[in-house]
């Protein structure tokens, strides 16, 4: 009886949680569509009022700027996507196969990198890729994005291998499959959810990514969103409305790639169990 | 060219500086101006002559610049190729690209850098241009000195920007108070004013360079110096702006606010007075006209400063087009231009032929900026170099006072340390 | 025989390409950084590629500089708090959406819109809302009567440093949440069952089963996210910019400062290296642990 009352209590809690959680944004949005004085009020308003696009009108619609960022960073992270999983799928794979002392040292190894700042990664990065004449590509950005990301990549997708049963494999394998094929025909629909949600963190964290976007983009043309997003925010110090009018578009289309592919997501990692 | 030689570590300076020159002098052979597409780097494959420009204006601040290349394009045929880098980044992106010979034509830069590009050879010497074109005198002195380094000018000073008192007239009138002229006055009246959640001042003491303004006006106010703090002078500023926040005149929110919180402050009406800059001027009276406002020089106790701000133009190492780089500098500097130029921007002149016009001088606020302009205080010569780490010191040293985790004597004393430990590098 | 061959190599051949990649991208950086700090480069020198080699005299000098100490006693304080409220914050969610109920499969989703989220949004975000004049946060406090005057998040040295932990714990809690989630979801029913009819409470199935079960994927959690919480630059420097004074400067803002602000290049990069020793530490701990559970 009591268990059944605590549980019906389940969801009005969770929407309440939500509600409480994801304040913060609500509060980006709405702070958009405030005029510039209202902002200032106090107490502060919870809903606009009166509502204007003033915000969006100065600093986002007409910018071509912000557009460009966008289609940039669909490319950037797309790329990466790709990249990150070609390269990162077979090779936690045969990590996970490896199964020797030093696995643990390979991996330290690809973390010791991801441990440093990324601005200061930007120097020697910016050396390398003008020294190739490669600087203001997408090429350059998409190397230097997957650079972060493979690494954890790597290291989410491998548990996932390493639940796979080596006798599958093996079978595979004796059936006259090539080592590559088997990878390909039988495990990787196994790990899919491993594989989803390492594309997922790949994709955000790409799209997300600032520094190296604008250490390598020199031109306003190439660089993406979220350095476009910086050079308003360097001189809106506190014009919060058009701050988060821009914020409000960055985080747009993140946002809708996110809900439309959750479902698969949360699956992913859900279904998947960790082998840790 | 490597930036950190690999073998050659301990090859003595002058060799290395050879092989910089050559490098640069190989890398403009292969991409003169004129040049089809000669080019050896990608940013210099404009070998048809338009000019690189590069600039950290942001914001509002980007299309007044952009219309003015225009016009010059307009009015000579010749492109210029702006690119905007946020100011946080700036230096940053010119020590990469120096790396790499990608500088521009010309770089628009705070002339706090001037005396360390200059040290650098990031920016060329203009003493025969400026001597040629005889139009120096024109410039108010203080401003000149900062572009100058080791006895020769390094760029031309464009805008400049300089902090005085705006005051709101209504509070001030209902209080019967007279706009202050001596620090001291300052503070009583910041106290008056002060109640009801209201404070009598603002200013910004935010961490970082920003947040030292207020502290150096009114130590150089004091008769202190720049690089001298151990002293009175240095005590007494420090207590005195400690005071203003244990009396109540002034908000603790000052030690987080930038200039823009600051101004938002003083719009809001949260504050009578705040130590601001012209820029925010046109502004102001555009999206708040109902509030009634004037700007004083700020108080002087012993000398009368400001502290000026302001950017130069220069034409850097790697300018593949120095000559048509100095043509538009040239033809920036007319006062005609100037004046159209300056109210779009929100900044202050810098010589006194484009002073004379009407707008500065029948307008009462900006009557009060020029004349503050005349005794502007800007780091020169060796302080300069280390400017930006000695004003990063004594805001710690005002963050340190006002929030009382030193006494005003111990943050002055610590100060001093550090400031020699700079000074003695 | 160049089957058998070919077989016990393709691990190796599987991994080579991700290997060399990383070695390319990722050496020279390293190596690059420190090399620099080994030397004596500012802003000048390096430009004129005239530093000398001066050994590690920048890390004697660092190691006795007050500033230093006290960025990573504030480093370790800001990361181990930033995981630690992340960790809570991300179990309690995790067992919450573990259960069964309506409407579980959107708010879990929308649940991890904040990690989403690119820190530059969410860090301008928060510093909006805890303004301390005109902030969301002081107004919801005070009204629901926790708070009697506006308090400066951001500006005061007592609170500065958990205001920027929250926000750090808020953005990374879902990613936390997710991840020990599907640990939860892995652990049998059955266990729960027999400890059931056993008559344990709630408390005892989650003291004696589900924490212990949960261990690897919760260490695994606390590594990762200790790594990439304790590089954090843009969200503090956002918020705050080290300030007020040193109380949130933590080693990525020294190292910045020193590097990109005073030109002090070498000296930035000496403290990129001393940077890098505790999260290496901790992740060689990190695999011995694994290793010895048998699960590397």
């Amino acid at each position: 009886m009591r268990r059944d009352f605590g549980r019906r209590l389940l969801s009005p809690f969770g929407v309440v949680l939500t509600c409480v959680y994801l304040f913060p944004i609500y509060w980006m949005v709405i702070t958009a569509f405030k005029r510039p004085a209202d902002m200032f009020a106090i107490p502060p308003d919870i809903v606009p009022a009166p509502p204007t696009l003033q915000g969006f009108n100065h600093a986002v619609i007409g910018n071509e700027a912000v557009f460009q960022g966008i289609v940039n960073s669909l490319v950037i992270a797309s790329g990466s996507l790709v990249i990150t999983l070609a390269l990162g799928a077979p090779a936690a794979y045969g990590l996970a196969r490896l199964r020797l002392r030093f696995t643990g040292l390979i991996i330290l190894v690809m973390l010791a990198a991801q441990m440093l700042p990324t601005i200061n990664l930007a120097l020697p990065m910016f050396a390398i890729f003008s020294r190739l004449r490669l600087v203001d590509t997408y090429f350059a950005l998409i190397v230097a994005n997957v650079s972060l990301t493979l690494p954890f990549a790597i290291i989410i997708m491998r548990p996932y291998f390493l639940s796979v049963p080596s006798e599958l494999i093996e079978a595979a394998m004796i059936d006259g499959c090539s080592p590559f094929g088997a990878f390909r025909r039988i495990v990787l629909p196994l790990v899919r959810p491993g594989v989803v949600v390492a594309g997922a963190l790949t994709f955000l964290t790409a799209w997300g990514e600032f520094v190296f976007g604008l250490t390598l983009a020199t031109s306003d043309g190439m660089q993406p969103i979220t350095v476009v997003l910086n050079r308003f925010i360097a001189q809106y110090g506190t014009r919060w409305n058009e701050l988060m009018a821009v914020s409000t578009i960055i985080a747009l289309p993140i946002v809708l790639t996110f809900l439309f592919a959750q479902k698969h997501l949360v699956e992913g990692l859900t279904a998947g169990a960790t082998k840790e | 060219m490597h930036p950190i030689p690999s073998r050659s570590r301990t090859r003595p300076a002058t060799v290395s500086v050879a092989t910089v020159s050559v490098a640069a002098l190989l890398s403009t052979a292969l991409t003169a101006c004129g040049s089809f597409g000669g080019g050896s780097d990608e940013e210099s494959s404009e070998g048809d002559g338009t000019i690189t420009f590069w600039h950290y204006y942001g914001g509002v601040a980007t299309a007044p610049l952009e219309k003015l290349l225009a016009r010059y394009t307009e009015e000579t045929g010749v492109e210029v190729d702006p690119r905007l880098i946020p100011f946080g980044d700036f230096d940053r992106t010119i020590l990469q690209s120096s790396v790499s010979n990608d500088l521009p034509d010309i770089a628009l830069v705070n002339v706090f850098q001037i005396p360390q590009f200059a040290e650098a050879g990031l920016i060329q010497d203009l003493s025969a241009q400026i001597e040629a074109w005889g139009e120096q005198d024109q410039y108010y002195p203080d401003l000149w000195a900062t572009v100058v380094y080791e006895d020769a000018p390094y760029g031309v000073p464009h805008v400049a920007d300089a902090y005085a008192l705006w005051y709101n007239t209504a509070n001030f009138e209902e209080a019967g108070l007279e706009p202050p002229k001596t620090w001291d006055e300052l503070q009583s009246a910041a106290e008056k004013l002060a109640g009801d959640g209201r404070f009598g001042i603002a200013m910004s003491l935010v961490k970082g360079v920003e947040g030292s303004t207020p502290l150096i006006i009114r130590h150089l106010s004091g008769g202190g110096e720049f690089a001298d703090w151990d002293n009175e002078a240095g005590r007494e500023t420090l207590a005195q702006l400690k005071a203003l926040v244990d009396s109540g005149a002034m908000s603790q929110g000052a030690l987080n606010w930038i200039e823009d919180d600051v101004y938002a402050q003083f719009t809001n009406e949260q504050a009578s007075m705040i130590v601001n800059s012209a820029s925010q001027v046109s502004i102001a009276r555009e999206q708040f006209p109902e509030l009634e406002w004037s700007v004083t020089p700020l108080p002087k106790d012993e000398s009368s400063t400001t502290r000026l701000d302001s950017e130069a133009l220069t034409i850097t190492r790697d300018a593949e087009c120095p000559e048509a780089a100095w043509e538009l500098i040239t033809w920036m500097q007319q006062p005609e231009v100037m004046n159209a130029y300056l109210p779009e921007r929100n900044k202050l002149p810098v010589r006194k032929d484009v002073a004379e016009a009407p707008r500065w001088s029948e307008d009462e606020v900006f009557a009060a900026f020029i004349e503050q302009l005349g005794s502007a205080w800007a780091p020169k010569g060796d302080d300069a170099l280390d400017a930006v780490e000695i004003l990063t010191r004594i805001q710690e040293a005002g963050q340190a006072a006002i929030s009382g985790a030193t006494t005003p004597e111990e943050a002055a004393a610590d100060l001093q340390a550090h400031i020699d430990e700079i000074k003695g590098r | 025989m160049l089957a058998r061959a070919s077989r016990k190599l393709s691990p190796f051949l599987f991994v080579l390409p991700a290997l060399v990649f990383v070695f390319l991208t990722m050496i020279y950086p390293l190596v690059f950084n420190f090399r620099l700090s080994l030397t004596d480069a500012d802003l000048v020198s390096f430009v004129r590629g005239a530093s000398a080699f001066i050994g590690l005299h920048n890390y004697a000098r660092l190691l006795s500089d007050p500033e230093l100490h006290n960025a990573f006693t504030v480093s370790i304080a800001y990361t181990l708090g930033s995981i630690a409220l992340m960790y809570v914050l991300g179990f309690g969610l995790a067992l919450y959406f573990n259960q069964r109920f309506g409407g579980r499969a959107l708010m879990r989703a929308l649940m991890l819109l904040p990690w989403v989220l690119p820190t530059v949004v969410s860090a301008n975000i928060w510093r909006w809302m805890l303004d301390g004049t005109y902030g969301v946060v002081n107004y919801a406090l005070i009204r629901l009567g926790l708070l009697d005057a506006p308090v400066f998040w951001l500006g005061n040295a007592h609170v500065a440093l958990i205001s920027v932990i929250v926000v750090t714990a808020w953005s990374i809690a879902p990613f936390a949440m997710l991840l020990l989630l599907a640990g939860l979801q892995a652990i049998p029913i059955s266990l729960y069952e027999a400890a059931r009819v056993d008559g344990a409470s709630a408390w005892q199935r989650f003291r004696h089963i589900t924490f212990p079960l949960m261990r690897p994927v919760s260490l695994m959690v606390l590594l990762l996210n200790f790594i990439y919480t304790f590089k954090t630059f843009d969200t503090i420097f956002i918020l705050t910019r080290g300030g007020p004074g040193e109380v949130t400067t933590v080693l990525p803002i020294l190292a910045y400062t020193r590097a990109f602000q005073f030109f002090r290049l070498a000296e930035g990069a000496a403290v990129n290296t001393i940077l890098l020793v505790l999260p290496v530490v901790l992740s060689v701990i990190y695999f011995r642990i694994a290793r010895r559970e048998g699960e590397l």
